[in-house]
């Protein structure tokens, strides 16, 4: 992407999206860290369009004047002063709502603790995070069909390492979630850490999961 | 209506399903927050009807517990929902005749949260 | 009724096997996915014609409404896509749409009901040849929100409404084959069109077997009344497919029915050696299901007859 000038061409997909609004809410509660707005942007012009009652509550998030158009926000001045305004606005949610945060895991972390605190359920608590989980302990992966061996470094996620060698594998969400990434696991026994039960149909999301201590992968790819 | 402990410590509303208008369950819910939770306890039919009511009104499976008092499940009264002319009505047993459309219906195990009913089919 | 009888060449076999076991079979969507047999003007009108008697034929959440205006836009693209005589233009939420073959000439803001006549997907349903079905995905699970049904087979719109996948599908056998393909859905991305093929035999060419009109159909099923196999009992072969809505990510469950009299099936001697294979092998619990107890073999006993 860094490579690309002015006037290059590009392929573009349909975005997709694992976080989107849940049309039974009452009241979105729409939590943005950082340029972690991004996804949020779209949804307040969604509830926007459709009449649906939201609110924003925004840390050291740009584009704040176009969602001040669309709705009320929230602007807090630092990650602490967010805290303190997530307790009150969770607690006094009226019934059916709903909480979506984008941002770093810590403000993740922060909202669904004051969920939590509040009694939410979890289904009422969604999340995209904006930076990746951090990775565990470095390990080998064999690409059967590349012939390569790979090594992973500790915070590298499988994915990444494919990518740094140059082999091609698919991938979406970069969470374990959209099930793109899934590779077939030849060898070796694997930390699952996706959603989408990979372990199951004796595949491996290249983009969480890892070799559990002491294991060399081998994968078909 | 009161209110109890619930999971965790989550503010919880019981209801008695014999005593509480499934009519009156859209507005109670509204005056609550996010976070309450849902115990029903009664008789089969009358926990469904009331189950239905509060998913109508937006509360999700995980809040809600029921308590099905019945001493035996599928022994008692249910609501039956005749498929041909739509019409719910309470009986026992596995086979009824619908009284909105006379037709004669076997009850399948089949219950739809919505209605809080089980299936009537047209024999 | 001749709804979708299929006489065209192109008839969907449903059967890939000699042995039928339930399971989600699905392959990538390939144009046209909207159908336009011969039949087109008779199958849209009896769509209407039963829509307007029984207005149970349709539901639809309060929530449902993005998703419906999502299948609406989606639906109409599609037609004008594929078929001669449609269009559909676009400025910002304004839309023109026309279907000359059917003199349908509206123009609608998106999102807004005022503009179109009717609930967005009636307004679709009414013109497409397939049964319309919106499953809303919320918490890592399908939801029928939304539907315009009038040719069920052996199901109630109205009593699912508001059931999850796999509520509704609580009465089929295999209930792991629904677990995996909800999941299938779930990770389907937008603007990802699927196809998958259901089959059943009936005793007459009704596509509309749905129970809300089963005591139209019921009592002769049951009492097995046929004097000619051939031409009375037909294949019936459900062309569904599924869709990921782009907007909001619901799933668009298209169901079109094709019916084929035996004798037609006879025809074509790959196809009736299929079926006979099939149902002599077909597991108990899936003939019951069918409902082929006593069907099954009756149009086993005929075909292979039929080839003497």
């Amino acid at each position: 992407m860094h490579d690309l000038r002015p006037g290059d061409r590009v392929r573009a997909r349909s975005p997709r999206s694992s976080f989107t609004p849940v049309e039974t809410a009452a009241h979105h509660i729409l939590v943005a860290g950082g340029v972690g707005v991004t996804p949020l942007l779209s949804h307040a012009r969604w509830h926007a369009f459709w009449g649906h009652s939201f609110e924003v509550l925004a840390v050291g998030a740009p584009h704040l004047d176009v969602l001040r158009a669309l709705g009320p926000v929230t602007v807090a001045r630092d990650r602490r002063k967010m805290a303190d305004l997530l307790g009150p606005v969770v607690g006094t949610a009226p019934w059916k709502s709903h909480v979506y945060t984008c941002g770093p895991p810590g403000l993740i972390a922060a909202v669904a603790a004051a969920a939590r605190a509040a009694h939410w359920v979890g289904a009422r608590v969604h999340a995209e995070p904006f930076v990746a989980e951090p990775a565990g302990g470095p390990f080998e992966v064999v690409l059967r069909r590349s012939r390569r061996r790979v090594r992973v470094a500790a915070g590298e996620t499988l994915l990444d390492a494919v990518d740094r060698v140059g082999v091609a594998a698919p991938r979406l969400c970069r969470q374990g979630v959209c099930g793109e990434c899934l590779t077939g696991l030849v060898g070796g026994t694997a930390d699952h850490r996706d959603h989408v039960d990979a372990a199951e149909e004796g595949r491996i999301a290249l983009c969480v999961s890892r070799a559990a201590p002491g294991e060399t992968l081998e994968i078909d790819l | 209506m009161r209110t109890v402990p619930g999971v965790d410590l989550a503010p919880c509303l019981e209801l008695d399903a014999a005593a509480v208008d499934p009519d009156d369950v859209g507005p109670t819910l509204a005056r609550l927050t996010t976070g309450w939770r849902l115990r029903i306890v009664g008789p089969e039919r009358e926990v469904l009807l009331l189950r239905a009511a509060a998913l109508a009104h937006g509360a999700l499976d995980e809040e809600i517990t029921t308590e099905i008092t019945t001493e035996v499940l599928g022994t008692g009264v249910r609501t039956v929902y005749c498929a041909a002319c739509h019409h719910p009505f309470p009986t026992t047993g596995t086979a009824a005749r619908c009284p909105g459309c006379g037709t004669d219906l076997d009850v399948a195990d089949h219950v739809s949260r919505r209605h809080g009913a089980f299936l009537g089919v047209p024999r | 009724m001749s709804g979708a009888t299929g006489k065209d060449s192109s008839y969907p076999f449903p059967l890939a096997h000699d042995t039928y076991r339930i399971s989600a079979n699905v392959e990538p969507a390939a144009a046209p996915i909207l159908h336009v047999g011969a039949d087109h003007a008779d199958v849209l009108a009896l769509r209407s014609r039963i829509l307007d008697g029984e207005p149970r034929r349709f539901v639809a959440a309060p929530h449902a409404a993005a998703a419906s205006w999502d299948a609406l836009v989606w639906l109409l693209d599609r037609m004008a896509r594929e078929q001669a005589g449609v269009s559909l233009e676009r400025d910002g939420h304004r839309y023109r749409w026309t279907n000359a073959r059917l003199g349908v000439e509206q123009e609608f803001v998106f999102g807004d009901a005022s503009t179109l006549p009717e609930h967005p997907l009636t307004f679709a349903g009414r013109q497409v040849e397939e049964d319309v079905v919106v499953l809303g995905a919320r918490g890592d699970r399908l939801w029928l929100d939304a539907g315009m049904v009038v040719f069920a087979s052996v199901w109630s719109l109205a009593f699912d409404h508001g059931m999850s996948f796999a509520e509704l599908h609580g009465p089929v056998p295999s209930p792991e084959v629904f677990v995996r393909a909800e999941r299938f859905l779930l990770r389907m991305p937008p603007g990802d069109a699927w196809r998958r093929l259901n089959w059943g035999l009936q005793l007459d060419d009704r596509p509309d077997l749905s129970l809300d009109a089963s005591p139209a159909w019921g009592p002769r099923r049951r009492r097995l009344e046929v004097h000619d196999v051939g031409s009375e009992v037909h294949l019936r072969t459900e062309v569904q497919h599924l869709v990921r809505l782009p907007m909001t990510g619901a799933v668009l469950f298209l169901i079109g029915v094709r019916l084929l009299p035996l004798a037609a099936v006879a025809a074509v001697p790959a196809w009736s050696a299929r079926l006979v294979s099939v149902l002599d092998t077909l597991p108990a619990e899936v003939r019951s299901y069918k409902d082929l107890g006593v069907l099954g073999p009756m149009a086993a006993d005929w075909l292979r007859r039929s080839h003497e």
